[in-house]
């Protein structure tokens, strides 16, 4: 299994701890990852102009398909946004007619067979929950953690694909429930972080965030769990820096190969969970 | 005389230019914050963090490190792009040894060779080794700002000024050294100045043997050549120039220079070519030394500054006096090579939008000819503005700059500084002004809607399902499960909720749809349309009505 990397903007510089991470815990699972210089996926683009959107985005597919590659996005909005773009193109010949020829004058002859894939579906269907069994070293006890899908990756679910059911995926508890940890149900657990909005209206964003915040502790929940950048931004680093909560008050927010790698008994420097606002030290009791 | 007046009005220039920029690098400030402190409070800010900072062997070692890898070697632009690094290591290899010991030969090579004479060997061919290492420097810089789209389009008249002075310098020098072996007044000199101790009689076959052994051309002479007269010019050539000039093939560039400059030797010797070339020679070097605080060259001081703080430090600069700092040497310290953006994530955006503030080169370019009190027009300022706020901060153009600037802190810094000059971003700005025209008093009467004619469902032509707005029945399932909607307690905080959007669409009244702050509010989290019973691609058209205002009323 080989994948060409698409770690998204938001990795580099605010959340090098998903990359560490993911590397580190699908390196463990024999999955091969190669480093690829892709651009932006086009997602900030998309309220300004749609020819922007999509030469980002195809220029990001035909990369990939230049090294006979299936992308890996850790970035639910840049998975999203990638597959959004593949959809129209193959259905908008005009669009693609156009995006075609801007890509050949940078030496690509792009024909859209790139496959996307975002970490959860590339561990829950190409990895396989049995593989990821065999390399559990230690399991929690007792850990509840609130999965938090993200919109871009479940929604519209007629171009993202993500999981069978839309309404009620499952796949992020089922990847959840290998480390022993305990999914648990709760109310928002489909709804949006408030991400999209920061820096645009943060009152918004951050009663949106709150009310998932408050959604989550009611079902006691011990931490929440993302797999995209922009909502473990919103829910760490934003939680810490903008809701001033104490300790007892916040929901703590693991990515999902942090857990994973916790589990999987990998190094602290994999994992990374010092870089992390929220103090995540805790979690290791649950062992 | 010239001489030394044209280099102290050149180097009082430099000096004076120098302490300018010295003095700007504690002065300029970048970001709304950096404005509150004083020179003073930056200065000793910086000295107080610099103690610190070496005081610890473990930043020494890192220093040390950077120095030798990152300044010496250029190991970051050699991991990137092998020809960009053979260009910057010829020019820079090239002109340093140039200037220490050729240009500061009474200084550096007379003290440290004692048999050092610039006409011997291995001294003459080296300074033509290092001549044409500049030569071919620029050649390579030339052609990639040519061949390279990318660089074509963002090199500016300052990148090829820096070409051409560089270039004017080594040609004069190649040409002044070639006339110089061709040029019989130059012979007539040396036997002035040096040849006390000859015969007359010798001077005549000291002749024969130069201009048969060493290329110089006696125009106007008639010189006859016997093996005799060969056999006692040689005698009395070793005897009295053989220790302090090689042959000048071993000038292996400046010599076919000079065997070409021969049929014009007559003119040449007349006119005294050498004495003009060295004019332009140094007058070019004394042009470049003034220039040099104002140009691009002033990188050669502050590249290295930068490259050693980033190897010390990264990007880990805690206090804010001393990140203002840096953001003021840094903008210096760009060389304008363009490796940011050609690697820049969302340089194909210009493809669309044809903003070259797009780009981070520009941008810091921009930022810099701010700093230095060129003003800018309102239109500029929006232009960059929508530049830097297509920027996605993925840091990429500060981990690949090869002269280390911290990119990354320059452009959220700036952002936080136009968005203060009411030039935040457009989205923003789009929403405030549609916050305006809902705000309206409460005792106004309410405006019933009319239809007017039908909207033609093409002028949502590039969304999924251009007309499926005219499908929705007003179910209102899209704002029941909006979670903005369920954020407030009335639409008008919203402008409208979603199917009242839809609806207006049926009208044909797409400017209310268009005026509606919802379209700005919206997460785009695709609930709405997920769960539409019609098939309605609500999300999607919210955002054809976002990329139509975007195009109308921040473009237009």
């Amino acid at each position: 299994m080989k994948y060409a990397l698409f770690s998204g903007c938001k990795s580099s510089f605010y959340l090098p701890q998903y990359r560490t991470s993911s590397e580190a815990v699908l390196s463990s699972l024999g999955v091969e990852l190669k480093e690829v210089e892709f651009n932006c996926c086009g997602y900030p683009l998309r309220p300004k102009s749609l020819d922007s959107f999509l030469i980002l985005a195809a220029k990001n597919l035909a990369i990939a398909e230049q090294q006979d590659l299936p992308i890996l996005t850790l970035c639910q909005c840049c998975f999203g946004s990638l597959k959004h773009a593949d959809h129209y193109l193959k259905n908008n010949p005009n669009k693609m007619e156009m995006i075609v020829s801007l890509l050949k004058e940078e030496g690509f002859d792009f024909k859209g067979t790139t496959k996307i894939k975002h970490i959860l579906t590339v561990l829950a269907e190409d990895v396989g929950y049995s593989a990821i069994e065999k390399q559990i070293k230690k399991k929690f006890k007792g850990l509840k953690i609130a999965p938090h899908y993200g919109c871009h990756a479940l929604r519209p679910s007629n171009i993202t694909e993500f999981d069978d059911n839309p309404q009620n995926p499952t796949i992020f508890e089922d990847i959840i429930r290998l480390t022993g940890a305990e999914p648990i149900d709760w109310t928002k657990r489909l709804e949006c972080c408030g991400n999209p909005l920061w820096e645009k209206n943060n009152e918004l964003s951050l009663g949106i965030l709150q009310q998932k915040i408050d959604s989550a502790k009611d079902e006691s929940a011990d931490m929440i769990c993302t797999a995209c950048n922009y909502c473990q931004l919103q829910f760490d680093e934003i939680q810490n820096n903008e809701l001033e909560k104490a300790q007892t008050e916040q929901s703590p927010s693991i990515l999902i190969s942090q857990l994973l790698g916790l589990s999987m008994g990998l190094s602290d420097k994999e994992i990374n969970i010092e870089s992390n606002h929220i103090d995540l030290s805790g979690i290791r009791n649950f062992f | 005389m010239i001489f030394k007046i044209g280099f102290f009005i050149s180097f009082a220039v430099f000096a004076v230019g120098m302490l300018y920029r010295l003095f700007g690098f504690f002065q300029v400030a970048i970001g709304p914050e950096a404005k509150s402190f004083s020179f003073f409070k930056r200065v000793t800010t910086f000295l107080s963090s610099l103690f610190v900072v070496l005081a610890n062997p473990v930043n020494l070692f890192r220093l040390c490190k950077s120095i030798i890898l990152d300044v010496v070697l250029q190991i970051q632009l050699l991991r990137q792009d092998f020809l960009k690094w053979c260009m910057h290591i010829f020019i820079y290899v090239g002109f340093m040894g140039l200037l220490l010991f050729h240009a500061l030969e009474d200084y550096i090579s007379e003290p440290l060779f004692t048999d050092y004479f610039s006409t011997i060997n291995p001294f003459m061919m080296l300074r033509n080794v290092l001549g044409v290492m500049v030569i071919l420097g620029l050649i390579i810089a030339i052609q990639r700002r040519r061949k390279n789209t990318g660089l074509r389009l963002i090199s500016k008249k300052p990148d090829f000024m820096a070409i051409i002075v560089l270039a004017v310098i080594m040609i004069s020098g190649f040409f002044l050294e070639g006339s110089k072996i061709i040029s019989a007044p130059v012979f007539d000199d040396m036997i002035d100045e040096w040849g006390s101790m000859l015969e007359d009689e010798e001077i005549s076959p000291l002749q024969v043997y130069w201009q048969e052994e060493y290329g110089v051309v006696f125009p106007g002479e008639t010189i006859e050549v016997t093996p005799e007269a060969l056999e006692e010019g040689e005698i009395a050539h070793d005897n009295n120039c053989g220790f302090c000039h090689s042959k000048p093939g071993w000038a292996f560039a400046s010599y076919p220079i000079s065997v070409g400059m021969r049929p014009m030797a007559g003119l040449f010797n007349a006119v005294r070519m050498d004495i003009v070339l060295w004019y332009i020679h140094f007058l070019s070097c004394f042009i470049g030394l003034a220039y040099l605080p104002f140009s691009k060259f002033l990188h050669i001081i502050t590249s290295p500054i930068s490259i050693l703080v980033n190897g010390i430090v990264g990007q880990t600069i805690k206090k804010p006096e001393n990140r203002a700092t840096r953001r003021a040497l840094d903008l210096q310290a760009c060389t304008h090579c363009g490796t940011c953006t050609l690697h820049c994530s969302v340089a194909p955006v210009y493809q669309m939008f044809s903003n070259t503030y797009i780009f981070p080169s520009e941008k810091l370019l921009a930022l810099k000819e701010r700093s230095s009190g060129v003003s800018s027009s309102p239109e500029a300022r929006q232009q960059f503005s929508e530049g830097s706020f297509i920027c996605t901060n993925c840091n990429r153009c500060s981990e690949l700059c090869p002269a280390g600037i911290n990119l990354q802190d320059l452009w959220i810094e700036s952002k936080r500084e136009i968005a203060l000059e009411q030039f935040g971003d457009p989205c923003v700005q789009l929403r405030d002004t549609k916050e305006a025209k809902w705000s309206r008093p409460s005792t106004e009467n309410i405006v019933i809607a009319s239809p007017k004619q039908k909207t033609d469902p093409g002028i949502l032509e590039s969304s999924m399902q251009a007309g499926s707005f005219s499908l929705c029945y007003k179910c209102m399932t899209c704002t029941t499960t909006c979670p903005i909607v369920g954020m407030t307690d009335n639409y008008d905080s919203i402008g409208m909720a979603p199917h009242q959007i839809m609806h207006s669409l049926s009208l044909g009244l797409i400017d209310r749809a268009m005026d509606s702050r919802m379209m700005w509010d919206c997460l785009t989290c695709y609930k709405c349309q997920e769960n539409c019973p019609q098939g309605v691609q609500i999300t999607d058209i919210f955002y054809e009505i976002k990329n139509m205002i975007y195009e109308k009323e921040y473009k237009g």
